[in-house]
């Protein structure tokens, strides 16, 4: 019987460090997954965290990691040559199919930015295969940028529209939430929008897009949940009868638009 | 037999999950046996040695449903034990594996290959519990499964039990009476004898065993008249009827914003006693135990509670903070989500969490609110 519970060994290979609290560990783990899905991630004798994967080549995959928890904060003190547990992928990842010959529009927010990596690279490659691409992406200071050596690269291929809340010396783009760069999409009809962040940037900045004619069944959200099992059990990530963890982490906002605005209300997520 | 629409043919309720469960026979075909009161300890130890036999016992005044060595520890009680089945399926803690580091490498040692694989037969199971083990099943044996649940539910022979008269908090009969749709055998106290109904092939190849004989009808008519008294009894103290599934989980979902949560709310201690002592309750946390060094560990999984705080929590926010949301959820994760996904309630009416809420929550009288 597949013990789905039991992780298996990998080893870190490359820590990358992002931001004063994010690194990337490449992790040697040979996992085919969809772009947005996660896996659960071991620290022997921290426990499990679940971590989106931000990238992979089929032999590693990549998770980009802030510290916030007891796994988290273990794991910004490994190093290389450390081994983890990894467990999945889990989750259902972005409709990525259902772009294709559509605009896109990929909205980030912090360390959101990362289930929506693999999403951006395979755009890079597969460019013709998409109109017009939009990547927004805000951060709280322009230290806590994620990936902001990709940003060349990236904007080649798409419209890169960055936004800060707090300037810091040498910042010269947009100061301001997220929702403040939404009038500069150039294109509103035919668009998929993706979106990852905290629940109040999400919450708004979909706010703001359906105002401006983005339908909410065309705009996908990954939602963010402590997913204890990855596999619809342990009822961590349940809300609303969906479990986040199997049915999602990624909702259409027509699906998930109500417990946005009320996170903790159960009305919300009755459809 | 009060009239229920939930008992409707036997052969709707088999599901495969691709395990082998007992297979359900249509149980309108046979007419019943029944076994004499003074040979049922011939036959329990014929199970016992035939099976891993669990039956009903009671230490302490607290009874539960444990193994047994003879077949005098059971304790013959006229109603469900007050701990409920689920901690032999799914027990309080549950170690995954061990780790051990050895040069900075680790060895993994799965835990799942030491439980036994043993043929259990359960005596003296209730209704309530029955049932609460079909949705246990669906939780743990659906799309992804539970392979320590399943390693320990697999081969188990259920022969149950009517009650002979309800605890103060029971109300089986809003979910459709004392006797669920699956089981192996079926045994009502008719008197001298115990009437035996048979659920499943299985059970009929034990019947088939020296210590049963042909029932006639009037044992069969003294059954039904055992069954109706008690479940009368039953409903005349509750007064809820939840037989109507979908319909009763849309009214429930439609008080969303009642005022009840914000009185519920305030009552509560979000201790999540109900939910440990719930037959259906199934939410974990998994967290890892080391030794003083860290060099070795175990994974293990432990009962959560819903109502605490902390169980909704993320890095980025808590998505349940009020104690009325969490009373709610519960409500509706009983009455409400389980029937959208699995078109079944997750509360089988056997009121344990009434008797232990320390703020006297009573189940019932949330229902009859909600149903009102």
């Amino acid at each position: 019987m597949n013990n789905l519970y039991l992780p298996f060994l990998a080893e870190i290979k490359e820590i990358r460090e992002e931001t004063p609290d994010t690194k990337t560990f490449v992790i040697s783990a040979p996992l085919k997954f969809k772009p947005g899905q996660f896996v659960e991630l071991s620290v022997f004798g921290y426990g499990e965290a679940p971590i989106s994967i931000s990238g992979g080549n089929g032999e590693c995959i990549e998770l980009t990691i802030r510290a916030v928890g007891n796994v988290t904060n273990k794991i910004h003190r490994m190093k290389v040559g450390d081994y983890v547990g990894i467990r999945g992928p889990f989750g259902n990842g972005w409709p990525i199919e259902k772009v294709e010959g559509k605009n896109l529009l990929i909205a980030a927010g912090g360390i959101g930015l990362a289930p929506l990596k693999p999403v951006i690279e395979h755009v890079c490659q597969n460019r013709d295969k998409f109109k017009e691409v939009t990547l927004l992406y805000g951060a709280r200071k322009p230290s806590l940028m994620l990936f902001k050596y990709k940003f060349d690269e990236w904007s080649k291929h798409m419209n890169l529209l960055l936004t800060v809340d707090e300037p810091e010396n040498g910042w010269k783009g947009h100061v301001g939430v997220v929702t403040t760069l939404c009038d500069k999409i150039k294109h509103v009809s035919d668009t998929i929008t993706l979106m990852c962040g905290p629940p109040i940037m999400m919450k708004y900045t979909s706010m703001v897009l359906i105002e401006l004619g983005f339908p909410p069944s065309e705009i996908y959200l990954s939602l963010e949940r402590n997913m204890k099992c990855g596999i619809g059990i342990c009822g961590h990530c349940a809300v609303g009868g969906v479990y986040v963890c199997k049915d999602g982490p990624v909702f259409s906002l027509n699906r998930a638009i109500r417990f946005i605005e009320k996170p903790h209300e159960v009305q919300g997520v009755l459809d | 037999m009060l009239f229920n629409p939930l008992k409707t043919n036997n052969e709707i309720f088999i599901t495969n999950y691709g395990i082998n469960f007992t297979k359900i026979v249509n149980s309108v075909m046979n007419m019943g046996v029944k076994i004499a009161k003074n040979r049922i300890s011939e036959f329990l130890d014929y199970l016992r040695r035939r099976y891993v036999l669990y039956a009903p016992i009671e230490k302490d005044g607290i009874s539960k449903i444990g193994k047994i060595e003879s077949v005098s520890e059971i304790a013959f009680l006229p109603y469900r034990t007050k701990i409920s089945v689920k901690p032999i399926f799914f027990p309080p803690e549950e170690k995954f594996f061990k780790f051990q580091k050895k040069d900075g490498w680790f060895e993994l040692e799965d835990y799942l290959l030491q439980i036994d694989e043993e043929e259990k037969a359960i005596f003296g199971l209730r209704g309530c519990d029955v049932r609460a083990l079909e949705v246990l099943d669906r939780y743990m044996l659906s799309e992804f499964q539970d392979p320590y649940y399943r390693k320990r539910r697999e081969n188990t022979l259920i022969i149950g039990l009517s009650c002979d008269y309800p605890r103060e908090s029971c109300f089986c009969t809003a979910f459709g009476g004392m006797i669920p749709n699956r089981y192996d055998l079926w045994f009502t106290d008719i008197g001298s004898h115990y009437f035996v109904d048979i659920g499943s092939e299985k059970g009929r190849e034990l019947v088939n065993s020296e210590f049963f004989e042909e029932a006639t009808k009037e044992d069969e008519a003294k059954k039904i008249r055992k069954i109706n008294t008690v479940e009368m009894e039953i409903n005349r103290r509750t007064k809820i009827d939840l037989c109507e599934i979908k319909k009763c989980a849309q009214e429930i979902k439609k008080k969303a914003n009642d005022p009840i949560w914000e009185e519920l709310g305030k009552l509560c201690l979000s201790c999540g006693k109900c939910n440990f002592v719930c037959p259906t309750c199934h939410c974990f946390d998994v967290k890892d135990v080391t030794n003083i060094d860290g060099s070795e560990g175990e994974r293990i999984r432990a009962w959560d509670s819903c109502h605490l705080y902390e169980y909704a929590k993320t890095s980025a926010e808590n998505f349940r903070k009020e104690r009325k949301a969490r009373v709610r959820y519960r409500i509706y994760d009983k009455f409400v989500f389980p029937v959208m996904r699995y078109g079944v309630y997750a509360c089988t009416g056997c009121g344990r969490c009434n008797e232990v809420c320390p703020a006297g929550i009573n189940i019932r009288d949330v229902l009859r609110r909600l149903i009102s």
